[in-house]
């Protein structure tokens, strides 16, 4: 970890290259930051609440919430998964603290949430929400999604190297995921007997803390939230264990 | 501290490959293939053991395959020892493969910040470099170019800079200096021997065992995963060289996977080949094909030390589909150092030969002869023309390594002068 820190002009870099390229050659460029979740917004609030009559009020804001949270964890998990072997030159060729490399990803995806806040809020206040003192938790959810990202990201990119099913196996299992996640429904409308088993869920935690302060403008729920961080920095180092273990084959194995 | 007077410690290092004939990557067949996985160990380093001080330059020496870039990459920790131990002590700058740590749609100046951030510099000391690494590149307007567009020169040029302006304690480089042309190589040895005053270590893998010779205070000799010899470089190279040669005519150089002593060696597809690269024709178009160009002693003998008689044997022969009517050629043979130094240039029309015919059939071949060869040891390209008598040209052939001359007196340079040492009194006037 002390390495990450001394590499850590070069994570930069790498979240800034990703960023950079990821819409490169795209005529709307970095719009599709914003463009993408609104009309996957549309979709949802056009099969949830018109189709099968969600009785959510203001619908599109508590799923916006929801997606956005989603958003940062599943497309990182997602992405580092594959990183280790799409980086394989780097990763033959020069030395660093390969950690860097699903960090990175996650890196990019926490800046590409920030920057989606900056239609969440508007969008919100659009549809009559006003500003809160408990927005001000934000930066504490974030951070305790972005380390339970990094640890998921750690753990899938690591093994991905000598299972390659992982990265086609993670886009069903995602899917899954994202359902029993509350972010097309709220918390209340699950069976009250499931409710308990949800909370295991620690994206949950994360996901419910938002639409608590953002949605419910209500605080934190104290023991879900501490919860979240406790699992999510076990998730966090289970994934710099495993991680640190298989690296020291990744280059012959790429 | 005894420890801190090395750069590099490597002790009893081991690294086995393990080699997939098929390979078992999905699911299904992990499962299905668990007990009888497809693969063969192979030996690239068998218990290594090398010290390098603190401000030495070692050659690592070897032929293909031998180990050398697997003991580069163990010590710049892109791989890992499966036995032993490594210590590093210092900066690690490494110049390893072409285009490593570049992204092709950065331009230039942004490749530097990428590759500075890659060997774990902050921005701004790369930014306070940003001159000197451009005017050492001399990429000119280049620089802001995506550098998808770069030649290997161009590349070695920009990957040399930013790793010399790093100021590295330790400096790994294999063999990338080769791609770029001979000013810029000389500068690059300027520049290394600027970092040996300034005692900085360099560890440096070649064939070009002049430079070995003439740069390096130890060389280290690679054979078959182990350290075959180390010590003076003039003493290593003149072995490494009349051993090497030896092997190679005697046709024991091929490359095997299955050393039966359990030593393998370093597997790459594209080494995997016969370690004494025949020369080749620059092109198959040509209305005349220079099938091989054979050097050798006068006598036949492969091995050509300082002062031997060498025979030169040209196969040349029209090619078949070929129309046109060749009654008579001149032939004309070029000798260069490796790093393109013109050593010998002859022709037929300039020696008043005129022109000669070719040969009509696998019998006939154009020999030249030449006495007493005054080269100094090491490697020579030779280049053999056949052109008309016009100086149209009608094949050409190229051998990167065809001349290897071996000085076992020692002297270095390009030529090997007669002489003879000793003292001389002044005639006292009284």
């Amino acid at each position: 970890m002390r390495e990450v820190y001394v590499y850590r002009a070069m994570l930069w870099s790498l979240v800034l290259s990703e960023l950079r390229t990821r819409y490169k050659g795209s005529a709307l460029g970095f719009l599709w930051t914003f463009i993408s979740p609104l009309l996957t917004l549309i979709v949802y609030d056009l099969v949830f609440s018109t189709i099968m009559h969600v009785k959510i009020p203001h619908f599109a804001v508590f799923l916006f919430i929801g997606l956005l949270g989603w958003n940062m964890f599943a497309t990182a998990v997602q992405s580092s998964t594959g990183v280790i072997v799409r980086q394989s030159s780097l990763v033959k060729k020069i030395y660093f603290p390969r950690e860097i490399l699903p960090l990175s990803v996650v890196g990019g995806s926490v800046i590409n949430y920030l920057l989606s806040l900056l239609i969440l809020f508007p969008f919100m206040m659009l549809s009559g929400f006003v500003p809160s003192w408990l927005w001000a938790y934000m930066p504490a959810i974030v951070l305790m999604e972005a380390i339970l990202t990094a640890g998921f990201s750690l753990m899938f990119a690591a093994i991905n190297v000598y299972l390659r099913d992982l990265e086609h196996m993670l886009g069903v299992f995602l899917l899954m995921w994202f359902y029993l996640t509350p972010v097309v429904y709220s918390l209340s409308m699950i069976p009250h007997k499931y409710a308990e088993l949800f909370k295991f869920n620690p994206v949950s935690a994360a996901i419910i803390s938002y639409q608590d302060i953002l949605y419910f403008n209500e605080p934190v729920h104290w023991k879900l939230f501490l919860y979240g961080y406790a699992v999510s920095i076990i998730i966090f180092l289970l994934g710099m264990r495993i991680f640190g273990k298989l690296n020291r084959r990744f280059a012959e194995e790429v | 501290m005894a420890g801190l007077d090395y750069a590099v410690r490597v002790s009893h290092v081991s690294k086995t490959f393990r080699v997939h004939l098929e390979r078992n990557r999905t699911l299904k067949e992990k499962l299905l293939y668990a007990k009888r996985a497809k693969y063969r160990d192979f030996v690239a380093l068998s218990d290594v053991s090398l010290d390098i001080r603190k401000g030495a330059t070692v050659g690592l020496l070897g032929v293909n395959g031998s180990g050398k870039s697997t003991l580069l990459k163990l010590i710049s920790r892109i791989l890992y020892p499966d036995n032993g131990n490594i210590e590093v002590h210092g900066r690690v700058s490494s110049l390893l493969e072409l285009g490593a740590g570049f992204h092709p749609d950065f331009t230039g100046i942004e490749n530097i910040f990428l590759n500075g951030a890659l060997m774990g510099l902050a921005k701004r000391d790369i930014a306070a470099k940003l001159e000197e690494i451009i005017d050492f590149s001399e990429l000119g307007d280049f620089i802001r170019e995506p550098i998808r567009g770069y030649s290997s020169g161009m590349y070695m040029r920009l990957a040399f800079a930013v790793a010399v302006a790093v100021d590295p304690e330790i400096l790994l480089i294999d063999e990338i200096l080769a791609v770029g042309d001979a000013a810029f190589q000389a500068k690059c040895m300027d520049r290394l021997k600027q970092l040996q005053s300034l005692n900085r270590t360099i560890v440096l893998v070649t064939h070009d065992t002049g430079a070995v010779e003439r740069f390096c205070d130890t060389a280290v000799w690679l054979h078959d995963s182990r350290i075959r010899m180390k010590g003076d470089p003039v003493d290593v190279v003149r072995t490494y060289l009349t051993t090497v040669f030896k092997r190679s005519h005697d046709g024991t150089n091929i490359m095997t996977f299955n050393r039966t002593d359990a030593v393998g060696s370093e597997v790459q597809p594209e080494e995997s080949s016969l370690t004494k690269v025949e020369g080749e024709e620059e092109s198959q178009d040509t209305p005349v094909k220079i099938e091989r160009v054979l050097i050798r002693r006068a006598d036949g003998d492969p091995v050509i030390r300082c002062g031997d008689d060498m025979e030169i044997i040209i196969h040349a022969a029209k090619r078949f589909d070929s129309e046109m009517d060749l009654d008579g050629v001149v032939a004309s043979l070029q000798i260069y150092t490796q790093d393109d130094t013109l050593v010998f240039s002859v022709n037929t029309l300039s020696d008043r030969k005129g022109k000669i015919a070719l040969p009509s059939s696998t019998a006939e071949m154009i020999v030249l002869n030449l006495k007493s060869c005054p080269l100094a040891g090491g490697v020579y390209r030779v280049d053999v023309r056949i052109t008309s008598e016009y100086g149209e040209p009608l094949a050409s052939y190229r051998d990167s390594s065809g001349l290897s001359v071996i000085c076992v007196e020692g002297a270095s340079g390009i030529v090997n002068m007669e002489r003879k040492w000793g003292i001389k009194h002044l005639v006292d006037a009284n």
